[in-house]
């Protein structure tokens, strides 16, 4: 068991929540924040689809692989663009630390590389 | 060459060859001086029988180089050293193959497998030999496998006179002098000569190809009933020296007398522990793991230990619960996702009391732990892919202990294959085959065909099956009973995917949606549902591709690039870390507005505190705990549902009708866009089925239609209760209006106290169905409360209880005119 995650996750929970309890629009920002994450993630994995299946192998089909995704990521395009403004500039800034983060990662020579199946795995067991 | 025929034939060529063979083959010159030539004009070329004749046709003698004839005498006897008549004959009746043409196939077959490294160092290949190459097969297989790679067609139609005689087949020809004929070798002798060539090929290990030592490996060592073997290495691991021996003070040490004055403890022994690591993934088939593991927990007992004292662990991709054997339940081995099996010995290793014995029951596919583990380990491996329907074929499995003393571990971090434990002190390695493991499923073929001696395969080979095995029903009195759902059904992928995203979940933040939608919170779900149903399909689309990995980070970074793969994980680390916080908070604020007494803050503590202290004991039995909170929401649904409805029908509602899809006055699509920005919190979670079963590539395509049904179902849900919710909303223009004034939609959230969840609807229908108001309202919450903490911190949608949403931390009071107001109107 992730120890450390778990005591972590909990003190951000709980500052977070302390915080968030004092503002009045708390719950709904921290629900539309979530959603952000979630769907820029999604935005993502739309766009990969694409790429993946159309740029890299070349596929053929056309709604599975280009038209769903591309009408997915339009509408969670809306979905975003017409998100609670303080979620939007909250979820960039998050973006930004990630970039910067991965720069950072980079230039200290530690690789973002995809690891082995092993630790994906891992990830999505406790995901 | 002459065209006509010789008189006689020319058995000092042949002899010569013979001789010539010998000299290049010292190895095989034990089997080929065995074999008794006998002249024969109906043999096209040269062939040989199952007794060690071999029939060879004069004019063939007569035009062969003698080269090439020391190759056919090789070719011919490496048929009779592999056993090809009776592997052919047991392949025959385990597919049914009949008929000259399935005998030909075979004869090509045994020529692929003989052939590839038959010929060369010496030999010259006769002309018109079956090559792998070319009928265009791969190198080094086995007849078995041959036969499944081709099929008489153009390709074979150079090899239709081939004819390797009953030898290479284990059909009787018609010049075959039979088992009564002379200068026949009986079976010792035929073991004889088999075990002096094994001998010569181990005597001169550098001289024989890898295929000869590989079989030479395999001719003598009789095949061992795996259980024994299972059993040996069980016992030998649970009943070692300091395997569950500890010291106590509950005896007095037998040596107190000599340090009078001292108490000393006594070194006692306990039974012994053992935990049995399942390999869950899709490889291996029930029935399998259910011998196997009965077999431990009979063996584990019959060494002193107890049958309680056996736990499981099923392990697919994580491990997740342990098990008592002996539980009155069945194990739920759930699982069919990729294999780790790192997280099973983990797991296993860190139960406590800490078992003494760890059995891994795997397929081997699987990553091992970097160190060895800190126990006795035996791993028990099943053949790939033995229970799917190739299940006829006898592939080893391969048991063998590992110590922690012992250097089983190799440098790479997995246990070194099997053909190499041999020299290692503390490991052993014993074949066990396939099929004798299949003791719950009707067996492919009849059990009793085989012998044990008949062991030509190379590299593999057929096994004993004589030994009893345990029928079906006896798995259960190990209250084990074999429910494992191989790859998830569809029904359970539905089911999950509804316990991720929460039926009830818009309850949570029905009053923010209701008030960013102006009023059409259906329409925003039912957007929300087609978004996420298109990104459905992409997660099953990238899941075909991918199939190990389950997340976003996986996918973007494989399917696009690493730096985006890390980017989109990042984000969605946001999701991931701010969803507890959410929950913890609507949690807060449900409870605050239940005991006004008590603030926020303080709920929010006790909420976090339980949950991370719950979670750091490890309540395992959050699968059980969220189909049991599936149901309650469901009734809690189906109970709002009713009420409503009744409601509705008496005329209580506020006649919006379907304002909640369409309404002219206050839609815009950024007002609708804004709400569904909000909205798919209630869906978020689905993609946790793409977690479930990746493994097998047919399954994806389950996993896509499962997504795509469970979004379906619990949209509906979803748009039907917000739906109800919204037609029963007491003044919609007021709460509306209120909300546009204090905050335009997507600026800033609303502000004011009057946020609700759906308490004003929550609360209504108390009085048309005659139930007071006061005993109802107040009870309403903790159904809801309730049924969400247990799982918090692995759920991940929104308090599904009624909440005052947004503003109202401190204002208990809020929620209460809320409650009450709609009665108070009626």
């Amino acid at each position: 068991m992730p120890v450390n995650a778990t005591f972590l996750v909990a003190v951000v929970s709980l500052a977070l929540g302390l915080y968030m309890n004092s503002r009045d629009d708390g719950i709904t920002l921290l629900s539309s924040l979530v959603n952000f994450g979630a769907m820029t993630a999604f935005l993502v994995l739309h766009v990969s689809v694409v790429v993946h299946y159309v740029v890299r192998q070349g596929s053929r089909d056309w709604w599975r692989h280009l038209i769903a995704p591309l009408i997915g990521f339009a509408i969670l395009t809306f979905v975003v663009v017409n998100a609670k403004v303080t979620a939007q500039r909250l979820g960039f800034l998050w973006l930004a630390i990630g970039a910067v983060l991965m720069v950072g990662l980079l230039i200290a020579g530690r690789r973002t590389e995809i690891p082995d199946e092993p630790t994906a795995a891992e990830e999505a067991g406790q995901a | 060459m002459s065209a006509q025929a010789p008189a006689a034939l020319d058995r000092e060529k042949l002899f010569a060859a013979r001789l010539y063979a010998a000299r290049v083959r010292p190895y095989l010159a034990t089997a080929l001086f065995a074999l008794h030539v006998v002249e024969s004009r109906r043999v096209p070329t040269m062939a040989v029988d199952p007794h060690w004749r071999c029939y060879v046709s004069p004019a063939f003698v007569d035009r062969t180089p003698l080269e090439e004839l020391a190759g056919v005498w090789v070719h011919e006897v490496s048929h009779l050293l592999r056993d090809h008549h009776a592997r052919g004959d047991r392949v025959a009746r385990q597919q049914g193959l009949e008929g000259p043409a399935e005998r030909l196939r075979m004869n090509i077959a045994a020529d692929c497998e003989v052939n590839d490294d038959a010929f060369g160092e010496g030999l010259d290949t006769p002309r018109g030999a079956v090559l792998p190459q070319s009928l265009g097969l791969p190198e080094g297989k086995l007849m078995e496998d041959y036969l499944g790679l081709f099929g008489i067609g153009p390709l074979t139609k150079d090899f239709v006179w081939l004819d390797c005689g009953s030898g290479a087949d284990g059909l009787e020809r018609e010049w075959d002098l039979g088992p009564e004929g002379a200068h026949g070798l009986g079976e010792q002798e035929r073991d004889a000569v088999r075990f002096r060539v094994a001998q010569a090929v181990n005597g001169r290990p550098g001289n024989a190809p890898k295929s000869w030592r590989r079989w030479a490996e395999e001719a003598f060592h009789p095949p061992q009933k795996w259980r024994d073997l299972l059993g040996a290495a069980v016992r030998s691991a649970a009943s070692g020296s300091g395997a569950g021996q500890d010291y106590s003070y509950g005896r007095p040490s037998r040596r107190s007398a000599g340090v009078p004055g001292v108490v000393l403890p006594s070194l006692r022994r306990r039974p012994p522990r053992v935990c049995v690591v399942i390999d869950t993934s899709g490889s291996v088939s029930d029935a399998e793991l259910g011998s196997a593991l009965l077999e431990v927990a009979a063996i584990s007992r019959a060494v002193g230990g107890r049958r309680d004292m056996v736990t499981v662990v099923p392990c697919d991709a994580a491990a997740r619960i342990v098990h008592p054997l002996c539980s009155a339940e069945d194990i739920p081995l759930v699982g069919g996702g990729g294999t780790d099996l790192r997280s099973g010995f983990a797991r296993a290793l860190r139960t406590r009391p800490r078992p003494d014995v760890v059995v891994v029951l795997t397929d081997g596919q699987t990553p091992w732990p970097q160190s060895r583990p800190a126990c006795r380990t035996v791993v028990g491996l099943f053949p790939a892919g033995a229970g799917a329907a190739r299940g006829v074929r006898t592939i080893p499995t391969t048991c063998r202990t590992h110590r922690p003393t012992g250097r089983a571990w190799s440098s790479s971090g997995r246990p070194a294959p099997p053909g190499d434990g041999r020299g290692e002190k503390n490991s052993c390695s014993v074949r066990i085959p396939a099929e004798s493991l299949c003791t719950g499923v009707p067996l492919r073929r009849p059990r009793t065909l085989r012998s044990p001696r008949q062991s030509g395969d190379r590299g593999r080979r057929g096994g004993d099956v004589s030994d009893s095995a345990p029928q079906g029903q006896d798995l259960e009195k190990y209250g084990y009973t074999q429910q494992l759902a191989r790859s998830l059904g569809f029904r359970d992928l539905v089911v999950y995917g509804l316990v991720f995203m929460v039926p009830i979940a818009p309850f949570g933040i029905f009053g923010g949606v209701f008030q960013g939608s102006g009023g059409m919170v259906a329409l925003a779900y039912a957007i929300g549902m087609l978004a996420m149903m298109f990104t459905a399909h992409s997660y099953a689309q990238m899941s075909r591709a991918f199939p190990m990995a389950g997340s976003v980070y996986s996918y973007a970074g494989r399917g696009i690039g690493a730096p985006v793969g890390f980017l989109s994980g990042w984000m969605i680390l946001l999701d991931y870390i701010l969803v507890p916080a959410l929950l913890y908070l609507i949690a807060a604020v449900a409870m605050n507005s239940l005991v006004a007494s008590v603030p926020v803050w303080i709920w929010l503590i006790g909420f976090v505190v339980l949950n991370t202290v719950v979670n750091w004991l490890g309540i395992e039995m959050t699968a059980r705990i969220n189909k049991i909170m599936l149901v309650a929401e469901l009734v809690v649904l189906a109970i709002f549902l009713a009420f409503g409805v009744i409601a509705l029908a008496q005329g209580k509602g506020n006649g919006s009708g379907f304002h909640a899809f369409y309404d002219s006055g206050t839609f815009s699509w950024s007002l609708i866009f804004g709400a569904v920005s909000i909205a798919v919190l209630s869906f978020l979670g689905f993609d946790g089925i793409s977690t479930l079963a990746e493994e097998n590539r047919e399954s994806a395509r389950a996993i896509g239609r499962a997504m795509v049904a469970a979004l379906l179902l619990a949209g509906a849900l979803f748009i039907v209760q917000t739906w109800i919710a919204a037609m029963l909303v007491p003044e919609v223009p007021t709460l509306i209006k209120e909300e546009t004034r204090t905050a335009p939609p997507s600026t800033t959230p609303p502000a004011s106290p009057e946020a609700p969840g759906w308490a004003p609807s929550a609360r209504s229908p108390p009085p048309s169905p005659g139930v007071s108001p006061t005993p109802w309202s107040p009870r309403r919450p903790p159904p809801g409360c309730s049924s969400r903490w247990p799982a918090t911190g692995s759920s991940r949608a929104s308090w599904p209880g009624s909440t005052p949403a947004a503003g109202c931390p401190s204002t208990p009071p809020s929620w209460w005119r809320w409650s009450r107001s709609p009665s108070a109107s009626t």
